[in-house]
Formats: structure tokens, C-alpha cells, sequence
């Protein structure tokens, strides 16, 4: 987690071939710096002859808890990885939900989800308010045998 | 008089670094009762054991090469570093058979069978199954492998297994006692696992320090406020602002200084303590019970074994002697 020393970044390559070696490359950062925004992901699926389908995870519905923690995780998590990664990874997401409800093509948001401060909520606020959320395209994908993405992402 | 002086010197340098030395040596290698390692052994496999069983809901989900983790994705963010993840070469039609051995080998390890062999099995399964899912991990993760490396290291089918069970069958037959066998690498496991706990907290709270939020306090009503984590409604502490300022200034205070506190005898009890409240509440207000029972486990590394041995005595183990 930067600010980092050059001195600390060579002890960290010193040892980091142990460390990935036995999962142990992990920088405890549990709520650090900050715990902010959650990060949901948006699926707007389109089906032919139907009304597109609207479907975010993580869902509260996901049972049992740490089943949701994963898909939480799976949304969460993926803005900190490497954007070709991300590039190949959302419309994996796409298909494997629009494959759920035969879509054809996918819409993925990313929707950041910012905690109610102490005064909204003393004003009468609720943690869910429309107004905390906040969405930003990923992508639109066909749904083909490469689900390549339709439009642009980013 | 100046080889007088420089005798004394010598003398008294050779006094330290022997001191020194000893003090190492009894610190990592004094022979420990092995139950403790057998208990957090318990612990994490039936930990391990639900883990794996969860992952069985969604297997095909997150685990095949197409699923919502692309295989040729993460090897490509994983080329060029040292991973152990059998994952990888498990073709999809197989993966279902991997799983059920994953499954099994864990409830052996959690039964204590052929301990030796399935905790090393386990430490591999466990890193295995989070390196082949990097974007679903998150602290259980780490933990679970953390605890599952020592338990590798250590002797932690020495108790509470079946592999003790039939030892002290065999013994009985050749009319022998059953006595628990310290040992030193139960000690080098305990330890070692101490010492990760410690830079685990040192981490969590430093890291915490970079956040403006931790230091306005504001840190813990944004983690309490958090609609995703939340399982029980915790907003009426809006009214009483102080209450999660206070939270997050005691965590801040709690993980720094639980590197250098725990290891007093007098504090260590309250350091575990406030450890354990901490843990607790992170499994019944973010419903992430998995994570924070996870953490306490390996709290018994800190624990006084003789203690633990006769509560465990009174309600079902047999009396028994160490040698």
C-alpha cells in the first residue's frame, strides 16, 4: 500500500517468492486506509420477446452468508485488479448471468454504493436511499460463443 | 588493570550473548504440549470442511475454465509468481472428483487421520482453492491458510485425533501408558503462529493509520453504515456519534499495540479478550462469521495448554500424564 520506501520495496522482493509460494503475500489491510463505497455490479439483460432483466450482486438473497461474501467478493474486489484483467473478467460475469436468463445481450455497471453519513441518517436518511448509489458503464456484451463486448467498456 | 577491564568486558559480553541464546532456544524449541495445535486442528477443519462444502454450491460457477473466473485470466495475472494451485490442472469434467477428495481429505483432517499426510494436503487444498478464485478471497482466505501452514508444521494430530486414539490403543495393547509426548516442533508451530497473529494486528491497525477516517473515527460508522456488510440495523448509533468514534479509536489502539501486550502475562488475557469481542462482533454485525471465528482460533495459540487439557479432561478425555 503506497507510500511505500524503495529499501521496504526490495525487502518485499527479497521475500515475495516465499510468500506467493505459501499464500502468505497479504497485506492485512482489512477497512484500510478507508472503508468507503462498496462496489456492486449491474446487469441490465436484454431477452428476446421479454422485458430486460435487472440483476446486481451481490444479492442479499445468496444463502448461505459466506456464499454471498463471495460474490460480493467477485464485485468488490475487481476494481483492484489490472484492467486487462478486468477486460477479460466482466464479460465472463456477463455470460455467466446472462446464460441464466437466456439474454442476449448484457449490460454490465459497476455501482459504487456510498455509506449514509451520521447526519443523512439523523435527518431521517436511509442506508438504501437512491441517491447513495451511483452507476458507471462497464460494458455491453452479445452474448455469442465469444462475448466479445458490443460497445466500448470504459 | 586495562586486561582486568577487558576480561570483565568479555566476561560479561559472553554472559549476554549465552543468555541470549538460550532465551532463543527456550522460546522456540522448549517441548509444548501438543493439544493446543490439536484443538486449532478441530477448529479450522470444521472451518475448512464448511468452506469446501459452500464452495460446493457454486462449484462450476467460479471453478471452471469458463466460469466466472477464467481460467487463461488468471493465469495471466498470476504469470510470473510462484503459485501452488492444483486448480490449474484439473480439466472441468474432473472437477467435481477433485472436489469430493478436497472435501474428504479435509473431513480426515478435521477427524485427525493420517495427520502427518492430510495436513499437508489441506495447506495445499486451502491455497489451492483460494489462488485458483483470486477476486473472490477476502480475510477468511488468508486466515484459513495461515492457520493450515502451521498446523502442517506442527504435530496437530498428536491430540484430539484418531491418530492418537489408535496410538494409545497400540500402547494399551503393549501395556504401555498413554501419555501426550511433548514436542519441540509443537512449539516452533505455536510460535510461529503467535508471531504471524501479532503481524497480522501490526499490519490491519498500521495500514488503518493511513486513513484519514481512522483518525476522524469516522471509520467504523462507515463500516457499521455499510448496507452490504450489515446483517442487524446499527444506524441508531447515529445518535450517539461517540460510540463508533470510540470503536474505531479502541481498534487503532487495540491491533498496534497487540504485537508488544499480548506477550505480558498479566495483559494478555485482555488483549485476547478485546480480540475476541472484536471478532465476535465482525461475525454478528458484518456477517462474517466464517472470517472472525477463524481469527479466534488461532488465539489458542496463546493459550495455557495444561488449562486447556483438564478442561478438556473433565468433560471428555481421559486423564493422562505428559512425558
Amino acid at each position: 500500500m503506497p507510500p511505500v520506501s524503495p529499501l521496504l520495496l526490495d525487502g518485499q522482493r527479497l521475500s515475495a517468492r516465499y510468500n506467493e509460494l505459501m499464500f502468505l503475500d497479504h497485506g492485512y489491510h482489512f477497512f484500510a486506509p478507508d472503508p468507503g463505497a462498496s462496489t456492486l455490479t449491474s446487469f441490465t439483460m436484454q431477452r428476446a420477446g421479454d422485458v430486460p432483466l435487472v440483476r446486481r450482486i451481490p444479492d442479499i438473497e445468496i444463502r448461505p452468508r459466506l456464499l454471498y461474501h463471495r460474490y460480493f467478493m467477485l464485485s468488490e474486489n475487481i476494481a483492484g485488479f489490472p484492467q486487462t484483467f478486468q477486460d477479460t473478467v466482466y464479460p465472463a460475469y456477463a455470460r455467466y448471468f446472462g446464460d441464466q436468463c437466456n439474454a442476449t445481450t448484457v449490460a454490465v455497471s459497476r455501482v459504487l454504493h456510498e455509506p449514509s453519513g451520521i447526519i443523512r441518517i439523523q435527518a431521517g436518511g436511509q442506508l438504501d436511499d437512491a441517491e447513495t448509489f451511483s452507476e458507471e458503464p462497464v460494458g455491453i456484451y452479445q452474448l455469442d460463443a465469444t462475448t466479445e463486448p458490443r460497445e466500448g467498456s470504459h | 588493570m586495562f586486561a582486568v577491564l577487558f576480561r570483565s568486558v568479555v566476561s560479561s559480553l559472553r554472559n549476554t550473548i549465552f543468555a541470549a541464546v538460550e532465551a532463543w532456544q527456550s522460546f522456540w524449541f522448549t517441548p509444548a504440549d501438543p493439544f493446543l495445535l490439536g484443538l486449532i486442528r478441530v477448529l479450522t477443519g470444521w472451518m475448512l470442511t464448511y468452506n469446501l462444502a459452500v464452495w460446493s454450491l457454486d462449484l462450476e460457477a467460479f471453478f471452471s475454465a469458463d466460469g466466472l473466473q477464467p481460467l487463461a485470466a488468471v493465469n495471466e495475472f498470476q504469470s510470473g509468481r510462484w503459485i501452488i494451485c492444483f486448480w490449474k490442472w484439473v480439466p472441468d469434467n474432473w472437477m467435481w472428483t477433485a472436489h469430493w477428495t478436497c472435501l474428504a481429505i479435509a473431513v480426515l483432517f478435521l477427524l485427525g487421520v493420517a495427520t502427518r499426510v492430510t495436513s499437508i494436503l489441506v495447506f495445499l487444498i486451502t491455497i489451492s482453492y483460494s489462488q485458483r478464485v483470486p477476486v473472490a478471497n477476502f480475510g477468511l482466505d488468508q486466515v484459513l491458510g495461515m492457520l493450515c501452514l502451521y498446523l502442517a508444521i506442527g504435530p496437530s494430530g498428536a491430540a484430539l485425533s484418531l491418530d492418537a486414539w489408535f496410538r494409545k490403543k497400540r500402547l494399551a495393547r503393549k501395556g504401555l501408558p498413554a501419555a501426550p509426548v511433548l514436542s519441540s516442533s509443537a512449539r516452533v508451530a505455536l510460535r510461529l503462529l503467535q508471531l504471524h497473529l501479532c503481524a497480522v494486528y501490526f499490519w490491519a491497525g498500521f495500514s488503518k493509520l493511513k486513513g484519514p477516517t481512522w483518525w476522524t473515527g469516522e471509520a467504523m460508522w462507515n463500516v457499521l453504515a455499510n448496507a452490504e456488510y450489515q446483517t442487524i440495523d446499527l444506524t441508531w448509533m447515529a445518535w450517539i456519534p461517540w460510540l463508533p468514534f470510540l470503536i474505531a479509536h479502541i481498534t487503532i489502539a487495540w491491533e498496534i499495540s497487540f504485537i508488544s501486550l499480548v506477550w505480558n502475562p498479566r495483559l494478555r488475557p485482555l488483549i485476547l479478550t478485546i480480540g475476541m469481542l472484536m471478532h465476535l462482533g465482525i461475525g454478528a454485525f458484518l456477517g462474517m462469521w466464517t472470517f472472525g471465528l477463524s481469527m479466534t482460533f488461532g488465539y489458542l495459540a496463546f493459550a495455557d495448554s495444561a488449562a486447556w487439557r483438564r478442561r478438556a479432561e473433565l468433560f471428555f478425555l481421559p486423564r493422562s500424564k505428559s512425558v
